[in-house]
């Protein structure tokens, strides 16, 4: 008996380590499946996501790299952050309203954050944030590399105003996230 | 004693039914450099040309060349697209495939029309813009096209 209540707590132990829980996505996506095979890199990612309404989200992995970011941004966009508000900011799951409401919405409570809806980054013609972004979080961490999380049903101008945005800013390489499927399915 | 392997057990059950090993895939997409407008595009031969219109509804139209090219439609299906894709790159010769996504299509659609092009090995493909040239040889669609 005690070996084998010995090797249940050893495989407990196994799984608990083994099990990461994934931070909670801002949004539900369900990403279209491919045959590709190439696999997700561990870190250091820009993620952007986009929800089948077209709402644009940007989600950096690591609580570090976001503090990062967080700092890049206070000054670049000149928003005033205090240290706490940045700590606040390396806590988010995903960011998905305009930098001008930024401020604000890094003073709100935990439980009145939930309560936003986001309405996404801009990334129109006239006034697109989405590069500023991805150029700030480049800016911060040289070795992240962009991937496009989209739900399969968005639209295909929101798609197309994303890349176009990328390739504004020199990110000519990326990657989409995809579902596995085989060839005949 | 017992009580507490059934909670060991209970643990094991849960951590192994909450742990997921398979990460997701991903697609590489490389997309050209930003040019000026002016730039002198290259030119080809537009019998080597397939335009792939994307619609709305899944529906997809393709033509060769652009001077009066017959209109055909297909599907997302392996018989549909994937064999069409196979049959053409089979007939032309040097084949390049223009993918232009109308705006009633999904991003779903377009990473099948990515992925279909891999599996069929096809390398020459780029995705651009519909123009209006694409819009009069649709409009002349009998089958009516949703773009």
């Amino acid at each position: 008996m005690t070996p084998m209540v010995d090797m249940g707590f050893l495989l407990v132990a196994f799984f608990m380590i083994i099990t990461q829980f994934a931070p909670p996505d801002p949004v539900q996506i369900t990403v279209p499946a491919s045959t590709a095979m190439a696999k997700l890199p561990e870190a250091n990612l820009i993620t952007i996501m986009v929800s089948k309404e077209g709402i644009i989200y940007i989600k950096i992995d690591g609580k570090r790299n976001l503090k990062g970011l967080g700092q890049v941004i206070n000054n670049g966009w000149d928003l005033g952050l205090t240290a706490d508000e940045i700590d606040v900011f390396s806590n988010l799951p995903g960011i998905g309203i305009p930098v001008s409401g930024l401020k604000e919405y890094l003073r709100l409570s935990d439980s009145e954050r939930k309560g936003i809806i986001m309405t996404g980054i801009p990334a129109g013609k006239d006034h697109n944030e989405l590069g500023d972004w991805i150029s700030y979080a480049m800016l911060s961490n040289p070795m992240a590399s962009v991937v496009i999380k989209g739900d399969r049903l968005t639209p295909y101008p929101v798609i197309k105003r994303i890349m176009d945005t990328l390739q504004d800013i020199e990110v000519n390489t990326f990657s989409l996230i995809t579902d596995t499927k085989s060839k005949t399915d | 004693m017992t009580p507490l392997v059934d909670l060991a057990f209970l643990l094991l059950t849960f951590f192994m039914l909450t742990t997921t090993f398979n990460k997701p895939q991903v697609m590489e997409i490389k997309i050209p450099e930003k040019r000026d407008a002016n730039a002198v595009q290259p030119k080809i031969n537009e019998k080597h040309v397939l335009s792939l219109v994307l619609g709305g509804s899944n529906r997809i139209y393709w033509y060769i060349g652009l001077t009066e090219p017959s209109v055909q439609e297909t599907d997302y299906s392996h018989e549909g697209l994937r064999g069409m894709l196979l049959e053409q790159n089979r007939v032309i010769d040097r084949m390049v495939v223009l993918i232009k996504p109308g705006d009633k299509s999904t991003y779903e659609n377009l990473v099948i029309v990515l992925d279909e092009l891999e599996i069929t090995n096809i390398k020459r493909y780029a995705l651009v813009e519909i123009e209006e040239e694409d819009k009069n040889i649709l409009s002349n669609y009998a089958g009516g096209a949703e773009i």
